[in-house]
């Protein structure tokens, strides 16, 4: 049966649900990856096919293409000025997000920016969205460190989301993380922070998450535990590495392909 | 040769003008400073009062439901208090509307040092960035060119107030804007929302340092001070952690209101969420 553990947001909270466990965490073999890939071929697309865990929550509901504003550039953004707090690097969010705009400018600015990516997005806006991009971004990072700040074990905010290309399958599937905690014993426990209120499918989103940074990682060796925390809603969600989390959330992930193949037959018919 | 072009040039022959008094300009209350208080005098946080709070919510919501659950859940807003407290819903006008989503664009980029150059403009581009609210956007594109340039004129004027009352928020704060609060009551049949203008300080030191703002563009009244009650009392709830102060500015006015956040103050505004949802469950 699979796991999920819910408690309210707090410092003792999170604490707790950081703390290295004793779990033997779950390994994923050569085998699997192929198991998951002929899952996955059986799944016709025409288009290259990305999943996330959003994917799997919606299930074929996602709604328009998407495109760039200032609420889903807070992540990115924000993630990146924390960072820069975390190493030391900018003495507050507020400078670490600063820089990190100038970064991405100064990117935009010298031609490494492809149509539709964030820097080339951001050096199109008005100074004042900008700034808004800045506000939003900061809301992003505060919230993060105002939760994070207590925490016993070291932890770092990874400079990527977690990807993994599954072969032959045309599909790409897409971790979300925003902050590991490695405890010393070198186990790892993924922090995953969440707007707005969690839902029933939450807990199957996480589990999806869990099974593609373990995917991503070449010694297919899944986090110990993966941890959502809602700010906005106060709450935190658990879900452990376990063999049944993790296979949960791979058929998960396969169910999110074939509702989207369904979908696009539907459109096209 | 100097000396007596300068006593040719002077409007008042020398020793003639009287001793004068300089006043100067009225100094506004900065919000800034007011967030902060004095942090010597910060009482230790209160991790306990938010447990409290929620068993009371949720007996009164059990008084009121009697464990029969909802097919879709109750929700409630601020402008439900509001409602509780007048009686009526009161319906803001378009442009009373529009001119407080503009001036919150104009606090949150003041709050993370943005440098305003054209009020109007500037919380015009940003709005329009955050791909609004269909309703919102199309009142706006439907306006008259003087509705426009009216709305323009008030925009500008209250920002001005808004920068003159705000003082400098040192970033160290963590400032954040428009916060978004969401609750669940009675296992999700409730959802209690909220969104705060501006939030600074840490729920995590220990002597209570988070201080709520929300700026206003009418003049303050008793309604004013009961939102800010629900503000504290969200984010008690959400956080766990007592607030230490609640403030609100009027730029219609200049007013600001300011209340440091006691067990009591939290008691006054969770007993007004239990009678909005009294009120409202009851109606189909």
């Amino acid at each position: 049966m699979t796991t999920l553990q819910h408690r309210r947001l707090s410092n003792d909270s999170l604490n707790d649900f950081v703390q290295p466990l004793d779990l033997e965490p779950f390994v994923f073999s050569g085998e699997h990856r192929l198991r998951i890939a002929e899952n996955f071929r059986r799944i016709p697309s025409v288009e290259h096919r990305r999943l996330t865990a959003w994917d799997v929550e919606v299930g074929a509901a996602r709604g328009t293409a998407f495109a760039w504003t200032p609420a889903n550039a807070r992540r990115v953004i924000g993630n990146a000025g924390l960072r820069r707090v975390v190493s030391d690097r900018a003495p507050t969010c507020l400078i670490g997000i600063h820089d990190e705009v100038d970064e991405l400018l100064l990117r935009a600015a010298t031609g490494y920016a492809r149509p539709g990516s964030l820097p080339h997005w951001l050096s199109s806006l008005h100074h004042a969205a900008r700034g808004l991009v800045i506000a939003e971004a900061m809301t992003w990072a505060s919230v993060a460190l105002d939760a994070l700040r207590d925490i016993a074990e070291p932890w770092l905010v990874p400079e990527t989301d977690a990807y993994y290309d599954v072969a032959a399958a045309r599909t790409s599937l897409r971790g979300r993380r925003d902050v590991i905690v490695a405890s010393s014993n070198q186990q790892r426990i993924v922090v995953r922070i969440r707007s707005g209120l969690p839902t029933k499918s939450s807990g199957t989103g996480l589990r999806s998450d869990l099974a593609i940074d373990g995917l991503a990682r070449p010694d297919g060796a899944v986090a110990q535990r993966i941890v959502g925390l809602w700010p906005d809603a106060g709450l935190v969600m658990a879900v452990d590495g376990t063999e049944i989390n993790v296979r949960a959330g791979v058929r998960s992930l396969v169910r999110a392909a074939v509702a989207q193949q369904r979908k696009s037959h539907r459109e096209v018919a | 040769m100097l000396r007596s072009r300068l006593h040719d040039t002077r409007v008042t022959a020398p020793r003639q003008s009287m001793p004068m008094t300089m006043t100067p300009t009225k100094e506004f209350p900065r919000i800034a400073e007011i967030l902060r208080g004095d942090p010597a005098s910060r009482p230790p946080s209160d991790r306990h009062t938010a447990a409290g709070l929620r068993a009371n919510l949720e007996d009164a919501l059990y008084l009121v439901s009697h464990g029969r659950r909802r097919s879709s859940p109750l929700l409630i807003s601020p402008q439900d208090l509001r409602a509780t407290f007048t009686g009526v819903v009161r319906q803001q006008a378009p442009l009373g509307r529009l001119r407080g989503i503009l001036v919150a664009e104009i606090l949150r980029l003041i709050a993370v040092g943005f440098v305003i150059t054209d009020p109007y403009l500037d919380a015009v581009a940003a709005w329009m960035s955050t791909r609004p609210h269909p309703e919102s956007k199309l009142a706006f594109d439907q306006l008259e060119p003087d509705e426009r340039a009216r709305l323009a004129t008030d925009v500008t004027a209250h920002s001005v107030v808004l920068l003159q009352h705000f003082g400098h928020l040192q970033s160290t704060w963590n400032p954040r804007s428009s916060v978004s609060i969401i609750q669940h009551l009675g296992g999700g049949d409730v959802i209690v929302r909220d969104r705060i203008d501006l939030v600074v300080g840490s729920s995590s030191s220990l002597h209570s340092s988070v201080a709520l703002f929300d700026v206003i563009t009418g003049p303050l009244d008793n309604s004013s001070e009961l939102v800010l009650n629900y503000h504290a009392l969200l984010e008690t709830l959400r956080t766990g952690v007592v607030p230490l102060r609640v403030v609100a500015l009027s730029t219609a006015t200049g007013e600001v209101l300011r209340h440091d956040v006691t067990t009591s103050l939290l008691q006054q505004a969770a007993t007004l969420v239990s009678e909005s949802i009294a009120r409202k469950w009851s109606k189909p």
